[in-house]
């Protein structure tokens, strides 16, 4: 239930209603009960105090009457000769004053006993019970004080009937004032009881009652524990015989609710209660109440329909728009609410509509542009790929995996990849650690490293990382292979001879330096050999250039075999080669080398005599022939001269530096 | 959005008007106790002190957690009420007692003009009565729900009769009563029946109407009579003009008095009376040394003397507490049983047994002598049978 109040509007509206016209009308109900109870309450203490009233002073009037009786009965009594006290003191009263005694008690039923008693001792001398004649009353009150004057004895258990007695009594005096006698009269107390029980004005359960001092109903009669314990423990009874007066509410010895009047009567010793049952003082209220919460349900119940109706008028533009609204949410951009209305549910629809339209194109851009990007991405030559800071790849173009040869499923990380391109662990390090660095600098470098293609090539790559939004990274990476490759291709045309593929001149010379340099640091020699081939001229005359260019290329593979891998065989233009021999522990390490040579490049069986027709080979060393590549090389060529002039095909090793000449060799 | 807090509210709401709507108390409950009525004349001029002594003992053993009834621990509650004054009074005291405040049992009244009624009325209520003094037979006679612990006045006439014939060896009585006092009347009656059964024995019996102040007139009857002994079972306030008028009428024999003596020693230490003999209940030279000094102990913390009154008085309450013990029940009508079942109970005034169908006690009397304004245990007379 709690579910579906919760999810429907339209119950939520209507319970709210209910639930706040219930306490409404809960306490509208109680308002008015306790309202209507308290005056309610307040008429009917008046009207039970009115009746307790009443009755106290029918008992007043009740006792005062007796006892006029009384003062008539003893007058009368007076006058009878035989109440003058006898022989022992006491009267003798005649069948007179017995006739008397009993005609009065026949007429009163109240009249319990009559009593005619001796002016001093209390002995009884007539009674109209014949048991009491002859016992005592001295020690009763009403004996001593009727001795006195008219006497009333507050209510008390008697003795002899065991019932709640009232006695009044007075004395008989003759006319000097003489006391001849005293007359006594038990009055029961249950025909006044009955009386003042009568329910007369206080509707169908209020009654009037008396209890004396020891709580015994009066009208009860008995003297019994049953009687007792009626009215015994009544609130009413507890306060009364403590000798408060007053009213209040109690529940009453027969366990019923009432509101109660008490007042106490010092003079009789008896407590008068007035009690009326609460269900019958406070029915009116009830009535009234259950009256106002019956017509207050039935309004509740008509207006809740109206608020169902209502607000189910209410709630469906708002059903119409969160229907539209999920299926906006399910994915359905196309989904649009109806306009019912011209009010602010109204508004609240177009503004929707409105909301998904806008909604609608931007996704359809968003969407043309995401394509656009793709087909960037995915056509781009370069590689393209989006690292995390932590070096988790999260896209990887077709650019970068043709650049590395791996896929994205390949290389979850930059880790993983570096792992793939690079052998060496330094390298991988490297790798990673620029890398990271990078992605913390703004504008970083680019950065260029050879690897190893998947394919097991080597190859270069140029990568620079941007940052991006977020904390993520773009790497940019291009194949520089090709570049790297024609780049060597344009340094070696630089610095060969095209012809024969050896060291031109200008990386002879560098050569040259660098094996000087490292001479004088290590204190070794360096030999070089100037070659000049003899006759080179006359055989490019007869036969052409190009068996010239024969004789070169077939010169130089000679000279390259002739030495060791370290040294370096040069051409430095037309036919004069050049040989360095680095690293000698001494210079004449360079002849045998040069007479190598020579005897290599001369050869006249070969190639019918048309291409090794010897040569001149002038030899000079450093630091012997001079320290620096300038005079060593002008050195070395005056010994090739030399040996030209000697006729060719000759070794000549360059003259000391002092004396200016060169050496023979042979 | 009925949801729980809002459900709380609404229901605290509904609940909190349900409680204004039925405020309602009921009734107490009472705590159990072992609630008993104590009727002693509380006003003047003849005011008992008895109940001094019996709140002390009752607090003494509260302290000590009540008295065990039927396995449980039960204080005693002592609820005292006037019983001075007049017929009348006595009624409505004893009505309160029984009605309102629901006692097990009540101890008093101590004279058998009050006694007599009450008991005529508890008999009615079924509340077992246990009068400390009451000694007139009618208290006790042809009812079931009245007991005494004293001897009854029968028994005390015979014994005093039997006491002057023999011990004394008198042979012409007189007796001096109040006729419209039961007690006064009853015990004249029952010593001169007694005495005149005796060999030789004659009784002279004036009575006087209550509230005289002179017995010349009697007195002289009796001198004139020529009697041995005075018999005065009268009270104290009427015994001293009476003593007094007897010696100036020439009387010189031996006075002669029942229990009422015992009940204020004023008029011991009047010359008139040295020599009289009477007879009590309660001697504390006859009594058990312990328990004496205990129960003056608590009589002299409320500035009482333990007189005879209060040493049957004390007897009452434990004879109550004995009987509840008997029967396991303060129940008024099983108390009842149990007291009529107690024998050979030794009480601070010696030991009492109750009879099957008597609420009289089987109990012995002891006889004093006023000597020196003092009275000193004479003899102790064993119970005779009735």
């Amino acid at each position: 239930m709690r579910w579906s109040v919760r999810k429907s509007l339209v119950a939520r509206l209507v319970s709210t209603y209910l639930v706040l016209s219930l306490v409404v009308i809960v306490c509208v109900g109680a308002a008015s009960w306790l309202v209507s109870r308290e005056l309610l309450k307040e008429a009917a203490f008046a009207r039970l105090e009115t009746s307790a009233r009443q009755k106290e002073t029918d008992l007043a009037l009740w006792v005062e009457e007796r006892l006029r009786d009384l003062n008539l009965m003893g007058t009368l009594l007076a006058k009878q000769p035989g109440i003058r006290a006898g022989a022992q003191g006491l009267p003798k009263p005649g069948a007179e004053t017995m006739a008397l005694l009993h005609a009065y008690k026949a007429s009163q039923q109240d009249a319990r006993e009559l009593l005619l008693l001796a002016p001093t001792g209390g002995r009884v001398v007539a009674s109209t019970e014949p048991a009491s004649v002859g016992s005592y009353r001295a020690s009763y009150n009403f004996y001593l004080q009727g001795r006195q004057g008219p006497a009333v004895q507050s209510v008390y258990p008697s003795p002899d009937s065991l019932t709640p007695v009232l006695t009044v009594s007075m004395p008989v005096k003759d006319e000097e004032g003489q006391l001849l006698a005293v007359i006594a009269m038990h009055l029961t107390l249950e025909p006044i009881a009955q009386i003042i029980r009568s329910r007369a004005g206080l509707g169908d359960t209020g009654e009037t009652y008396l209890v004396d001092s020891s709580s015994l109903l009066v009208a009860s009669g008995r003297l019994d524990m049953e009687s007792a314990q009626r009215k015994a423990h009544s609130e009413g009874v507890v306060q009364v015989l403590s000798g408060k007066s007053g009213r209040s509410l109690y529940v009453s010895d027969a366990g019923v609710r009432v509101l109660g009047v008490y007042r106490w009567m010092p003079a009789y010793q008896m407590a008068l209660l007035a009690e009326m049952s609460q269900a019958e003082a406070f029915a009116p209220a009830n009535r009234l109440a259950l009256t106002l919460v019956f017509v207050a349900l039935v309004a509740a119940v008509i207006l809740a329909a109206g608020v169902y109706a209502l607000s189910r008028r209410l709630a469906r533009p708002v059903l119409d728009v969160t229907r539209a609204a999920m299926a906006v949410a399910g994915g359905d951009l196309t989904a649009r609410a109806p306009v019912e209305t011209t009010d602010e549910l109204g508004n609240l629809a177009r503004a929707f509509n409105a909301m998904t339209g806008e909604l609608s194109d931007l996704y359809e851009r968003l969407e043309l542009e995401g394509r656009e990007r793709g087909a960037i991405l995915h056509g781009s030559f370069d590689g393209i790929a989006v690292v995390g800071k932590s070096g988790a790849v999260d896209y990887c173009n077709p650019g970068m995996e043709r650049l590395f040869g791996c896929t994205l499923p390949d290389t979850p990380s930059l880790a993983v990849l570096a792992d793939r391109i690079f052998t060496d662990s330094e390298e991988r390090r490297s790798f990673i650690t620029t890398l990271q660095d990078d992605m913390t600098r703004d504008n970083p470098p680019e950065r260029v490293f050879a690897f190893q293609h998947k394919s097991g090539a080597r190859r270069w790559c140029r990568l620079k990382v941007s940052p991006m939004h977020g904390d993520r990274m773009v790497l940019n990476a291009q194949d520089l292979t090709e570049i790297k490759a024609s780049e060597e291709r344009v340094r070696h045309m630089a610095l060969h001879d095209h012809l024969t593929g050896l060291p031109n001149r200008q990386l002879f010379l560098d050569r040259l330096d660098q094996a000087l340099r490292r001479a004088k640091r290590g204190g070794v020699n360096v030999a070089i050999l100037y070659i000049d081939l003899d006759h080179f001229k006359g055989l490019n005359d007869a036969y052409g250039h190009a068996h010239g260019d024969r004789v070169l290329v077939e010169t130089s593979l000679r000279l390259r075999a002739c030495v060791r891998e370290s040294d370096t065989v040069a051409r430095l233009g037309g036919d004069e080669f050049v040989i360095i021999l680095p690293d000698l522990v001494q210079v004449e390490d360079a002849l045998p080398v040069a007479e190598k040579v020579r005897h290599q490049l001369f050869d006249p069986d070969s190639g019918g005599g048309r291409l090794f027709l010897g040569a001149s080979v002038g030899v000079a060393f450093s630091p012997e022939h001079g320290q620096d590549q300038d005079t060593l090389l002008a050195r070395a060529d005056a010994a090739m001269y030399e040996a030209k002039r000697g006729g060719g095909n000759a070794v000549r090793v360059a003259f000391p530096f002092r004396q200016g000449q060169p050496a023979e060799a042979d | 959005m009925l949801d729980r807090s809002r459900y709380g509210v609404f229901l605290a709401l509904c609940a909190a008007l349900l409680l204004l709507l039925s405020a309602c108390s009921g009734p107490q409950g009472q705590s159990e106790e072992y609630r008993l009525g104590l009727m002693e004349p509380l006003s003047s001029p003849d005011r008992f002190t008895a109940y001094l002594v019996l709140q002390e003992r009752v607090d003494v053993l509260n302290r000590q957690g009540g008295v065990e009834v039927g396995g449980r621990k039960m204080k005693i509650r002592l609820l005292v009420e006037d019983s001075g004054g007049t017929t009348e009074k006595t009624m409505s005291a004893m009505g309160k007692l029984v009605q309102q405040e629901r006692v097990s049992g009540v101890i008093g009244p101590f004279y058998s003009r009050e006694a007599i009624p009450v008991a005529a009325a508890l008999e009615t209520l079924r509340v077992p009565m246990l009068t400390p003094s009451a000694t007139n037979p009618e208290v006790t006679r042809g009812r079931t729900f009245a007991f005494r612990v004293c001897q009854l006045d029968s028994d005390q006439g015979r014994a005093l009769a039997r006491y002057a014939h023999g011990e004394l060896g008198l042979r012409r009585a007189a007796v001096l009563y109040d006729e419209a006092d039961a007690y006064s009347s009853g015990l004249a009656g029952f010593f001169a029946e007694a005495f005149s059964t005796l060999p030789g024995g004659s009784v002279q019996k004036e009575p006087y109407p209550a509230g005289s102040t002179s017995f010349l007139k009697q007195l002289m009857r009796i001198r004139a009579s020529g009697a041995q002994l005075l018999f005065l079972p009268n009270f104290p306030t009427d015994l001293a003009p009476q003593i007094q008028q007897a010696r100036a009428a020439g009387f010189t024999g031996v006075l002669l008095g029942g229990d009422s003596w015992d009940t204020d020693h004023g008029f011991h230490s009047l010359p008139e009376v040295q020599g009289a003999i009477y007879s009590t209940d309660f001697a504390p030279a006859a009594a058990d040394p312990a328990r004496l000094a205990e129960a003056q102990a608590m009589a002299a913390k409320n500035g009482a003397s333990l007189g005879k009154n209060a040493a049957l008085t004390l007897d009452a309450l434990d004879l109550f507490i004995a009987a509840a013990r008997k029967v396991g029940s303060t129940d008024p009508v099983s108390l009842r049983s149990g007291l009529a079942s107690l024998s050979g109970f030794e009480g601070l005034t010696g030991s009492i047994s109750f009879t099957p169908g008597s609420g009289d006690p089987v109990r012995s009397t002891c006889l004093m002598e006023i000597q020196g304004g003092k009275s000193a245990l004479r003899a102790r007379l064993n119970p005779e049978p009735r």
